[in-house]
Order: C-alpha cells, then sequence, then structure tokens
C-alpha cells in the first residue's frame, strides 16, 4: 500500500462528487418535504407545522396528524405525498431528521426570541421559504459568535451562563 | 438582580441525604466504580460532612451540607486560566459558574477553592444503561477531562428566566425557582433566595445571630449561610 497513486484517490472522489452529493440530498428526510409550496405560495404560518415555536423553548416538527388535516386524500400525483398516509395507515411517527441543532450543553429558547425579542424565523433559518426540498445543512451557521454579536447589539446578555448549561 | 445565595439551618438537617441523590439525578451528575471511589475520585457536587462530638457515650453527630458556596471572591475563578470557572455577572445572579467546552482541566480550581467541592472527572463518565434513560435532558452530560461541580442549578434558571419573560416581568427574588437540593429536603432546612432582597427569607435567615459562613476569615464571602446548631 504504501506506493499506492493518491491521486487515484482523488480523481475518483472528483468524478464521483456530484453522485454522492446528490445521494447525500435525496431521501436524507423520511419526506421531501416542500417548504416553498406550503409555506411560500400556499402562505400557511409557520405556526401550523412548528406548532410549539411561540409557547416553548422548541419549535418542533409537524406529525402526521398535522398533515392528515389536508392531506386524508390526494392532492398531487406527487408519491412522497402518499407517504403521509402510508404513515398514518402504519400508526407510525415521522422521525424528521433534524437539521438545526445546538451541542447539547447549551439552553436555547424559541418563545423568547420570537415573541419578547421579536426575531423573525429568516434572521436565524434564512429562507426556508424558497426551499421546494428539505435542506441538508443549515442555511444559517449558528456560531457562538453569530449568538454573541447580536446580542451585543441588542443588549442582550452575554453572561456565559445565560446560554451554556 | 437576584443575588443568589442560600441559608442552611443545621438544627433541621437530618442527614437523609435526600439531597444529595436529587442533586446527582438533576445534574447527571456520574456515578464512579468503586475502584474511583478508593482513590478518593467519587463525583458528589452535594455532600454530607458529618462532625462526631463527645466521647462514647456522649457522642453527637452533625451533618452540615457541602457544596460550592458561591463566592463572591471566588480563588477558583481567580487560578483559572481560560476562563471558563468565571463569576456570573449580576443578570445571572451573581453565581460561581463554569463552561465545560472552555475547561482544559488543569484543575487548578480545585486546588484553589478552600470547600474542595470542585471535582475532575479522571475518567469518560458511564451510566448502566437504564439509567440513560433517565437523563436529565435541561442539563449537560460532562466528559473525561474536565471540572465540575454545584452551579445552583443555574439550567432551572434559565428556564425560569424564560417563563418570566414570556409573563412579561423580571425574575423574582424567591419563588421563581430553586435548585434541586432545596427542593428535595423533607425537613425544608434548606432557604433559597436573593440576598439583596430584604423581603425574602434567605436574606433574613442571612441575618440570623446563628448565622455563618464557612472560613470567613479567608475573605472569599461565601453566599451559603449556615444557620449553627443549638445545644
Ligand atoms: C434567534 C434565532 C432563532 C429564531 C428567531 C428562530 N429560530 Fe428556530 N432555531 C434556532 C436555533 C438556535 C435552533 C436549534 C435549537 C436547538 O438545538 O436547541 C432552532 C431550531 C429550530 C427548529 C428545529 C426543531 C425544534 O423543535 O426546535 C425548527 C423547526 C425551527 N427552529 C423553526 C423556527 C421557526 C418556525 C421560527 C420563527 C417563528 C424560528 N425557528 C425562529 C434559532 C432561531
Ligand atoms: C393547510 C393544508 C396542508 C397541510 C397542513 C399540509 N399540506 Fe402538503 N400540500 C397541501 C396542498 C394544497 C398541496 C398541493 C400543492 C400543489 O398543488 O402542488 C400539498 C402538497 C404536498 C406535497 C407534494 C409536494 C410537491 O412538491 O408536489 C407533499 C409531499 C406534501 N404536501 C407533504 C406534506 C407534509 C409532510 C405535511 C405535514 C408536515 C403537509 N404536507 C401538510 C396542503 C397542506
Ligand atoms: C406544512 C407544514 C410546515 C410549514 C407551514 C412550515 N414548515 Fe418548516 N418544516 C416542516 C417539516 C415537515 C420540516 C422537516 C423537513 C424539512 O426539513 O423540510 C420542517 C423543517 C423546518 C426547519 C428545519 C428544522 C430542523 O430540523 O432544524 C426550519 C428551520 C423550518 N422548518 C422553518 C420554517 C419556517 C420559518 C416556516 C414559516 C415560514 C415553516 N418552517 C413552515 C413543515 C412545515
Ligand atoms: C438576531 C438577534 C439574536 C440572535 C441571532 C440570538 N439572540 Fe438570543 N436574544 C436576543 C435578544 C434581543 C434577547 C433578549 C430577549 C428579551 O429581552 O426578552 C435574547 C435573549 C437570549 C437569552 C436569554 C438571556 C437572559 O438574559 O436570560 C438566551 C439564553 C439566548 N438569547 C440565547 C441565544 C443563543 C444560544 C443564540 C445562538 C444560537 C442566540 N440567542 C441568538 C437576540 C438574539
Ligand atoms: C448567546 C449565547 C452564548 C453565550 C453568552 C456564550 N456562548 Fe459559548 N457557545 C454558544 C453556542 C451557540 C455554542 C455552540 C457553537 C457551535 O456549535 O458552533 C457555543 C460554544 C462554546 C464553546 C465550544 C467551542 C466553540 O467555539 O464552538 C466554548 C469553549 C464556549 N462556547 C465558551 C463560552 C464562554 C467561556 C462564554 C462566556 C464568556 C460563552 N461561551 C458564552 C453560545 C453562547
Amino acid at each position: 500500500m504504501r506506493h499506492f497513486p493518491l491521486y487515484v484517490i482523488w480523481l475518483f472522489l472528483f468524478l464521483a462528487a456530484p453522485l454522492l452529493l446528490a445521494a447525500g440530498s435525496n431521501g436524507s428526510q423520511p419526506i421531501r418535504f416542500n417548504h416553498k409550496k406550503h409555506a411560500g405560495e400556499m402562505s400557511l404560518p409557520c405556526t401550523t407545522c412548528h406548532q410549539t415555536v411561540k409557547e416553548q423553548t422548541y419549535a418542533s416538527l409537524p406529525q402526521v396528524e398535522t398533515c392528515l388535516g389536508c392531506h386524508a386524500a390526494a392532492l398531487t400525483k406527487n408519491p412522497e405525498e402518499e407517504k403521509i398516509r402510508q404513515y398514518a395507515a402504519k400508526k407510525e411517527k415521522i422521525v424528521w431528521k433534524r437539521v438545526y441543532q445546538l451541542p447539547r450543553d447549551l439552553f436555547f429558547s424559541h418563545r423568547r426570541h420570537v415573541v419578547s425579542a421579536k426575531v423573525e424565523c429568516v434572521t436565524c433559518h434564512g429562507k426556508m421559504v424558497d426551499l421546494t426540498e428539505p435542506p441538508t445543512r443549515p442555511l444559517v451557521r449558528q456560531s457562538m459568535s453569530w449568538c454573541i454579536s447580536c446580542h451585543q447589539e441588542k443588549r442582550a446578555s452575554v453572561d456565559c451562563n445565560a446560554c451554556h448549561k | 438582580m437576584p443575588r443568589w445565595g442560600m441559608a442552611i439551618d443545621l438544627d433541621r438537617c437530618t442527614g437523609c441525604q435526600a439531597c444529595v441523590v436529587a442533586c446527582k439525578q438533576e445534574n447527571n451528575v456520574p456515578f464512579s466504580t468503586p475502584a474511583e471511589a478508593e482513590y478518593g475520585r467519587g463525583i458528589s457536587w452535594i455532600k454530607l460532612m458529618t462532625v462526631t462530638e463527645g466521647e462514647y457515650p456522649e457522642v453527637k453527630v452533625r451533618y452540615i451540607p457541602m457544596f460550592c458556596q458561591h463566592c463572591d471572591h471566588p480563588p477558583s475563578v481567580k487560578v483559572c486560566p481560560t476562563g471558563a470557572m468565571f463569576k456570573a455577572s449580576p443578570e445571572m445572579g451573581s453565581t460561581v459558574g463554569h463552561v465545560y467546552a472552555r475547561c482544559i482541566g488543569c484543575r487548578y480550581c480545585a486546588n484553589a477553592c478552600p470547600y474542595q467541592i470542585v471535582y475532575f472527572n479522571w475518567n469518560e463518565p458511564s451510566w448502566p444503561e437504564e439509567l440513560k434513560l433517565s437523563f436529565n435532558p435541561d442539563k449537560s452530560i460532562r466528559y473525561k477531562g474536565v471540572v465540575e461541580k454545584c452551579e445552583f442549578c443555574d439550567h432551572r434558571q434559565q428556564m425560569a428566566k424564560d417563563r418570566a419573560a414570556a409573563e412579561g416581568r423580571d425574575l423574582r427574588g424567591e419563588g421563581d425557582y430553586v435548585p434541586a437540593c432545596v427542593q428535595s429536603c423533607p425537613t425544608q432546612a434548606m432557604v433559597f433566595g436573593d440576598l439583596d432582597d430584604p423581603s425574602t427569607r434567605v436574606y433574613k435567615l442571612a441575618k440570623s445571630p446563628r448565622a455563618y459562613r464557612m472560613q470567613e476569615d479567608l475573605g472569599t464571602e461565601p453566599k451559603v449561610y449556615y444557620l449553627k446548631q443549638g445545644e
């Protein structure tokens, strides 16, 4: 293995990159949900599906019952939509993969930011309403310096104990 | 803004250790193996010191709950080279906080603390599989190589502040939150609140003639007051 030509690996990665990336973005969520259609074109409020965003620390991701409100019968011919009723028939929960997730030693409250501080979703999550596919990575990189710079600007707390737990 | 402190009435303490258990559960404090315990490496953010007085048959055992004293002049903070151990701002209650992510495990704080209540994770903490289901999601889980100690359940303060903000008010000096140990104490020997607010019980108890603080002469200005036992 000592003289294995490294460029072969690079060449492979280079040629296979589009395939690998496509594989990553497809099927990474259980259903290919379309924010643009629901929150953009139909202008559903975000709270239709992220129901606790104004009342709790977490925003929450929707369950089958929420989707069934409209999708009890087929609205489109899209097989992705059919999956909703399959979940319902099997009485299974949809396990969405989290995109935005802070390390577990941090405290963050949606209620505090959305209700008290009146920060818009788009400030922290980017233009979710323009997405036709589930995001595979955060549109906004939520680093510590990002939190702090807004906190300094708005005179919110920068005490380590406010965020770290 | 509250300056969190505690008063412990030693006359009421029966040594039941409910606080010790509650703290361990609330803060995801790891269990130690017998081997570790033998080295004195067990972690217990709050522990019960026992003081035996007199000679048989006239013996008396006194119990003193011992944990971070949240000094106003904490030596541990002074020696911390990274700022991981820090004194919280008045808006977060002026307690002594610790950011695990910034800790490099030098243990200067553990040595500087006159109360010996800073603990080091000598090993990767481990729990029996069943107990992992009872982790408290509101509190971090630490890892090998960092120190840890009582934080007056700061995570409860974070949530209490959040609830208060939702009601459009500031955190009250008493009643919005108590640490787990205080909540669990069956004899209500522990009282928690704002030391600067004359309307709180802890304010009054701290002014009691029975009140003293540990090693007061060191000038660390602890925010935990003990009420002497009567004879
Ligand atoms: C101040 C920044 C900020 C604002 C404003 C904000 N979010 Fe978030 N959001 C976050 C952070 C940070 C996380 C990751 C939280 C975590 O890991 O605990 C997150 C996570 C989420 C999640 C993941 C799942 C969950 O239950 O938390 C959803 C969904 C979400 N946000 C939706 C929204 C919606 C809808 C709005 C607007 C009503 C909104 N967010 C406003 C910062 C923000
Ligand atoms: C308020 C009603 C409503 C709710 C709630 C709702 N949808 Fe829809 N959804 C629609 C309508 C209307 C369409 C058809 C849009 C169109 O004409 O293309 C649709 C289309 C779809 C499609 C096909 C999208 C495409 O790109 O063609 C999928 C998949 C889908 N929804 C999934 C979901 C999921 C998953 C949920 C629950 C999290 C949900 N919907 C909740 C109304 C709703
Ligand atoms: C009809 C239901 C529905 C509506 C309305 C909706 N969302 Fe979502 N949202 C979802 C679903 C389902 C997911 C998980 C799949 C995905 O990521 O696309 C999600 C995921 C998200 C995430 C990523 C969460 C994570 O995992 O970290 C954010 C951020 C988010 N939504 C923001 C918004 C915002 C902002 C709005 C309003 C403009 C909105 N959503 C409206 C259903 C909805
Ligand atoms: C766009 C601005 C903005 C961003 C980005 C932001 N915050 Fe905030 N945050 C605020 C404001 C404003 C307040 C004060 C709210 C109030 O006064 O009720 C606040 C309050 C808080 C509080 C409560 C502080 C206290 O005094 O109790 C916490 C905790 C917090 N933010 C955590 C975070 C974290 C963690 C992030 C990054 C993931 C973040 N914030 C990003 C604007 C922001
Ligand atoms: C407004 C909220 C907030 C405050 C205040 C805050 N942090 Fe953080 N901190 C964060 C977030 C969010 C992350 C996770 C960043 C990520 O995942 O990239 C973090 C991560 C860290 C890390 C891990 C390394 C890194 O940079 O990702 C360290 C170390 C750290 N913080 C130390 C501190 C110290 C020390 C203080 C006090 C002086 C402090 N933080 C105050 C929000 C905060």
